[in-house]
């Protein structure tokens, strides 16, 4: 039913995103990404999470080559690509990942290599689990809208 | 492409540029910098940027950049971009360690940026531009032509800085007659982009057979132009160096004998903020002395001087009969009139006290006949029966009264002004407070009347004595509002014959700082900018500001009855428009830069 079922997906999409708030999973930064969006760019957040996921996958992808396929690790160039994931994870609020960021930069700068292999799995784990929970968290939206019928659009269960 | 900006709608429509490899940010500052209504270009490659900035050039008017890029390393961009476009560049980046910052404010960044950023640190990107706009059209030809043709002198320091008073002058050449068309420059820093002039010595030398082909005294800024011959040459530009140069040769015709060894052919990086040589109002028309040519440019930069507030002192001050009306105040010290305008000034924080002298009718210096019009922030005492000196004022006991007449310029359409006028009138008590020796308010002393502050002239700050003061104490006048008080030292009886020195140390100016302003009386950084804009620098009194380091020398003696309004003026409104960068001093300055004229 309209409205109703509108509604108890809001209720849902609100708890989802207070309990990565609350987790640490997303910053504050995510909702400056909600603020941005608005008429002119209705999907505004969904596309710069896109964009994010991709670059970023990217980015793992060749650190991980950097850290695994060689024996010599070059750890400098993983701090740059470090340092780009982390900015990259601090646009979209995405807290979490970007802590691991930080503690991998750290023993790479030590040339710890258990200590990078080990941080760079918790990483992974990090980024799959944010995508997972943004990707839940866009499909309720999809799903709130088409149960509400209007285009309120995703700001409209911001949380501010 | 010009790069003007409307004045009404800036900083909306800002032409941001910006450079991150990282095209997340690439999007989201993207979005936001729209939001903050500017106009934006993303690139995410260095080389794109460039070559994007190359080809466009004044297509835009501010950079954003990343630190860490893949092809590029920021810095060098940002120096590139400072050197071959001049415009001011932000940087970004993750990292804040403290050498990457200092590293990129010694490349020239205006500011680095901490990602993530905030939406409300690229809201006020658009103070950079001002900013820079503002130093620009200050010191256009000014500051070239006097670092080049000076020589290693040691007293190159920013100290014996009057800045360049061609903005001014032009200006109020223009207002004055505007002949030519080419006045790009409007009231608007924001959207003057004047060509710099590097007055070299071979252009100099130019000049100086124009002029003396032409004939000293028959020479004017077009007849010159023309003569020269040079192309880009702009009748402003000629105008605003005949001036220096006529100062100049006034100073020589003092001191024939002053030299310095000869150096023609110093050129330095046109990077400076500061040198700009002060203006000496000879009323002379000299003959032009047979001098060397490079005699003559060393001459020219002789004229960095620093200026101390001692030999500033009233040993100096020669003032005009213009005040005959108020024969209280033409005398006084603290009191300098300046056309029909006495300011009241401030020694302790070495400002310099303008005066005029009574032969002074240099027809270059026309802004100063204007000036005599204008609003100028001053204060004079006036009171029927006191004379000679001001500082020594007699407190005539049998009149209850003290009369303080302000010449307020604070126009009645200006949006700020109606507020103030309003508080004045409405509570007149506290508006105004005359302070006792420690400080503390009058109390027997009531504040009478506070005459409107609107478009007319003066308005009268009249204090009702209620009962005679003793006539050794000093007093201070206090402004509650945003608004530099002003102390009067109300010392009667007989003439004080204290030195100057201490007559100095007596008066001084608190800045609006100190006093804590009233907040919500501060017009939006937005109007306050506009307002900005006509301030003619001439018409800011050098008192408005405390921290100058303008320590006067040999100038004062060498130009002895020298108008030198210009020059602190121009000084002022340097150290104002530096100040404006200080959000902190910014609100300070709001309401000197009020009071020009609108």
């Amino acid at each position: 039913m309209l409205g109703l079922g509108a509604t108890q997906l809001e209720d849902d999409m609100h708890r989802l995103l207070s309990s990565l708030f609350h987790q640490g999973v997303l910053d504050d930064h995510f909702s400056q990404l909600q603020r941005l969006q608005d008429h002119d760019s209705p999907n505004f957040v969904v596309e710069v999470v896109s964009i994010y996921f991709r670059e970023s996958e990217k980015l793992l992808t060749t650190l991980r080559a950097l850290l695994l396929e060689r024996e010599c690790t070059d750890y400098k160039k993983m701090g740059t690509h470090l340092n780009r994931l982390m900015g990259s994870s601090s646009s979209i609020g995405a807290n979490r990942v970007r802590n691991v960021c930080v503690a991998l930069r750290t023993f790479s700068e030590r040339s710890n290599r258990a200590g990078c292999i080990n941080s760079l799995e918790q990483l992974e784990y990090e980024q799959c689990l944010l995508k997972s929970k943004l990707h839940e968290l866009f499909q309720l939206e999809q799903q709130r809208l088409m149960a509400s019928g209007l285009g309120y659009g995703y700001h409209s269960i911001m949380l501010d | 492409m010009e790069s003007v900006l409307p004045s009404s709608q800036f900083p909306n429509g800002l032409r941001v540029l910006v450079v991150d490899d990282d095209l997340t940010w690439l999007k989201i500052l993207e979005k936001m910098l729209k939001k903050c209504l500017y106009k934006v270009t993303t690139c995410n490659l260095a080389e794109d940027a460039l070559k994007m900035l190359r080809e466009r050039k004044d297509g835009f008017d501010i950079v954003i950049s990343d630190v860490n890029m893949p092809d590029m390393d920021g810095f060098k961009l940002l120096e590139l971009v400072g050197l071959e476009m001049d415009l001011p560049v932000l940087m970004m980046s993750v990292d804040d360690e403290k050498s990457r910052v200092m590293k990129g404010v010694k490349h020239g960044a205006c500011d680095y940026l901490l990602k993530p950023v905030r939406m409300k640190e690229l809201r006020n990107i658009w103070q950079h531009v001002y900013r820079k706009k503002l130093l620009e059209t200050k010191d256009m030809d000014f500051n070239e032509d006097f670092q080049r043709l000076r020589k290693g002198s040691d007293d190159s320091d920013e100290g014996s800085l009057f800045y360049g008073g061609d903005l001014k002058l032009s200006k109020k050449r223009k207002d004055a007659k505007d002949e030519d068309g080419d006045d790009k420059d409007t009231n608007d820093p924001a959207s003057v982009k004047k060509p710099r002039v590097n007055w070299t010595v071979d252009l100099h030398e130019q000049f100086v057979d124009a002029v003396h082909q032409i004939g000293i005294d028959k020479v004017g800024p077009k007849k010159i132009l023309d003569l020269m011959h040079v192309p880009g040459l702009t009748r402003e530009n000629v105008a605003s160096h005949l001036q220096k140069y006529r100062l100049y040769l006034a100073r020589l015709q003092r001191q024939p004998e002053g030299t310095m060894p000869p150096n023609s052919n110093s050129r330095e990086p046109p990077e400076s903020q500061g040198s700009n040589s002060t203006f000496s109002g000879s009323s002379d028309e000299t003959i032009l002395p047979q001098n060397a040519l490079s005699e003559i440019h060393d001459e020219f930069t002789s004229l960095h001087k620093t200026v101390t507030k001692r030999a500033l002192a009233l040993s100096k001050l020669d003032l005009l009969d213009v005040q005959k009306q108020d024969p209280v105040c033409h005398e006084g010290l603290q009191f300098i009139s300046f056309g029909n305008t006495v300011y009241c000034e401030d020694y302790t924080s070495s400002t310099f006290p303008w005066q005029q002298h009574a032969n002074e009718e240099l027809p270059t210096l026309q802004i100063k006949q204007q000036h005599a019009n204008e609003k100028i922030p001053a204060m004079h005492i006036n009171q029927q029966s006191c004379v000679g000196d001001c500082t020594n004022l007699e407190v005539p006991f049998q009149q209850p009264d003290i009369q303080i007449q302000l010449n307020h310029p604070l126009s009645s359409g200006h949006p700020y002004s109606s507020d103030f006028i309003e508080r004045t009138r409405m509570t007149n008590k506290g508006t105004f407070d005359l302070l006792n020796q420690t400080k503390q308010p009058i109390t027997d002393c009531k504040l009478d009347h506070v005459s409107p502050l609107g478009s007319s002239a003066d308005s009268m700050i009249t204090f009702c004595l209620e009962r005679n003061y003793p006539s050794t104490k000093t007093y201070e006048l206090e402004s509650y509002w945003d608004f530099p008080h002003i102390n009067i030292n109300l010392q009667g009886g007989s003439t004080v014959a204290s030195s100057m020195a201490s007559q100095f140390e007596e008066l001084h100016l608190r800045s609006v700082q100190s006093h804590g302003h009233v907040k919500d009386f501060v017009p939006n950084g937005m109007e306050m900018i506009h307002l900005n804009d006509s301030i003619s620098a001439a018409e800011i009194p050098s008192f408005f500001y405390e921290e100058t380091s303008i320590s006067s020398d040999d100038l004062f003696n060498l130009m002895d009855d020298s108008l030198l309004t210009e020059g602190m003026s121009n000084l002022s409104h340097q150290l104002i428009s530096s100040s404006i960068s200080s959000p902190m001093l910014r609100d300070t300055w709001s309401t000197p830069i009020n009071w020009v004229e609108m």
